[in-house]
């Protein structure tokens, strides 16, 4: 036989080694685990997620946008609704009115000039506060409305959520041993239903929920016995691992909740 | 597409080119449990791919072109693995259970590719066992499909040698 015809018949033998069917059941079944678990992020339920997480995304940018507002242009606004002299320089003329819009001074600071670098440390001081940011947001309402009524407006489509995790706020309803109760319940419940359910869970994933769930319940841990800026720190951590947790079980099955908490997975 | 559909797509591709992609596996570590992670991991990357929905015109020079790499790699970490290794690793036999010659037929095929260069025992086994043309391994390889096609002649005549035929 010609010499290259034998050599290509010992390669062409190479094309019998395949995946025995064993293995090739496992890695389907663990990829197909994989591509759940690193799903594209428009299958994450909303309905999963923490309402807690729901609203500190709905409401930081806005009171920020509020603070911004109140320090920076209400002022001038108050004086002069016309959106084209906001940021010009005052006419010594205008001195008077700008005494008025001074008066209101007592409870912003008296430029446009405020950095920007400063809004975080104003936001972090009034954020643990929830009267002070309420009425932070009453102001910045008030003036706007008065400057600018499209403003209002706009404000008064603000989401359901979030207004009515401000009305908690201010009423100091959702306090911070009220968040810790609600986590400590979400922890607890997710270790009962992954526990329950440990034979329908593939061993990686379930490995990976558990560490989340002790990381979890040591930063409840932690929450508590500190200050109330360090326990909110820890159960907003604790929160998001738990809201991922969530999201992860409802990717493994048809997920049933009451009282947003997830009772039971269909696999 | 919603991950469902997506799901599908990789599925799909992993029921059409599993089998190849291990296949190239094994002949590039000559380890069988190797091979298995190896593919495991190429099609772990390939999800990432597939989910991003990132356009990819050719899905098996795609898979093949991330073995390749991840075999790279893998020869960076482990330099030099002995002829010896290789034997005693153990070349499996494979499910399908052929005949005792034909295992020896790859065995023999395998302890001589694994004395090629890395690069010719690519295209020859991209040529020869998955029937590839050169312009198509070019796409795999990064080189021109004249460069393939010089570098075959080269590596047959090579394993000739190494076989003793």
């Amino acid at each position: 036989m010609n010499d290259e015809l034998k050599t290509k018949e010992y390669l062409t033998s190479l094309e019998q080694i395949k995946l025995a069917d064993s293995s090739r059941l496992r890695l389907k079944d663990e990829l197909l685990a994989h591509a759940r678990f690193h799903a594209v992020k428009e299958v994450v339920p909303t309905t999963t997620r923490s309402p807690y997480i729901k609203w500190l995304f709905a409401t930081v940018p806005m009171a920020a946008l509020a603070l911004v507002l109140l320090v920076g242009a209400s002022p001038y606004l108050l004086h002069n609704g016309s959106s084209n002299k906001q940021f010009t320089q005052q006419d010594t003329q205008d001195s008077d009115s700008l005494a008025d819009a001074q008066g209101t001074q007592e409870i912003a600071p008296p430029s446009g000039e405020t950095s920007t670098t400063d809004t975080p440390t104003i936001l972090a001081q009034n954020t643990p506060a929830p009267t002070n940011l309420e009425s932070a947001g009453d102001m910045a309402r008030s003036a706007r409305t008065k400057a600018a009524p499209e403003s209002s407006v706009i404000q008064d489509e603000a989401s359901a959520d979030s207004i009515e995790m401000s009305t908690m706020l201010a009423q100091g309803t959702w306090s911070i041993d009220e968040h810790l109760a609600d986590v400590t319940l979400r922890e607890r419940t997710l270790r009962a239903l992954i526990k329950k359910y440990e034979a329908d869970i593939e061993a990686d994933t379930k490995t990976e929920l558990i560490t989340k769930l002790d990381a979890t319940a040591k930063l409840i841990i932690e929450a508590q016995g500190v200050s109330e800026a360090g326990a909110r720190s820890s159960l907003d951590k604790a929160s998001m691992l738990v809201g991922e947790i969530e999201s992860t079980l409802s990717l493994l099955g048809a997920v049933t909740t009451e009282n947003g908490l997830i009772i039971k997975i269909d696999f | 597409m919603k991950q469902e559909a997506l799901e599908k797509v990789f599925i799909d591709a992993f029921e059409q080119y599993s089998d190849a992609i291990y296949r190239f596996c094994v002949v590039k570590v000559s380890n069988t449990e190797l091979a298995e992670d190896m593919t495991q991991e190429v099609f772990t990357r390939f999800w990432i791919y597939v989910r991003d929905q990132k356009e990819i015109t050719n899905a098996r020079a795609f898979l093949y072109t991330i073995a390749n790499n991840l075999a790279k790699d893998w020869y960076k970490k482990k330099k030099s693995v002995s002829l010896d290794e290789r034997i005693d690793g153990g070349l499996d036999v494979p499910s399908r259970e052929p005949g005792q010659q034909i295992v020896s037929e790859y065995n023999e095929a395998l302890l001589a590719m694994g004395e090629l260069d890395e690069r010719d025992r690519d295209v020859l086994f991209l040529r020869y066992v998955e029937g590839f043309e050169p312009k198509y391994i070019s796409e795999i390889t990064g080189e021109t499909a004249n460069v393939i096609s010089v570098r075959l002649n080269r590596a047959m005549a090579k394993l000739k040698e190494k076989m003793h035929v």
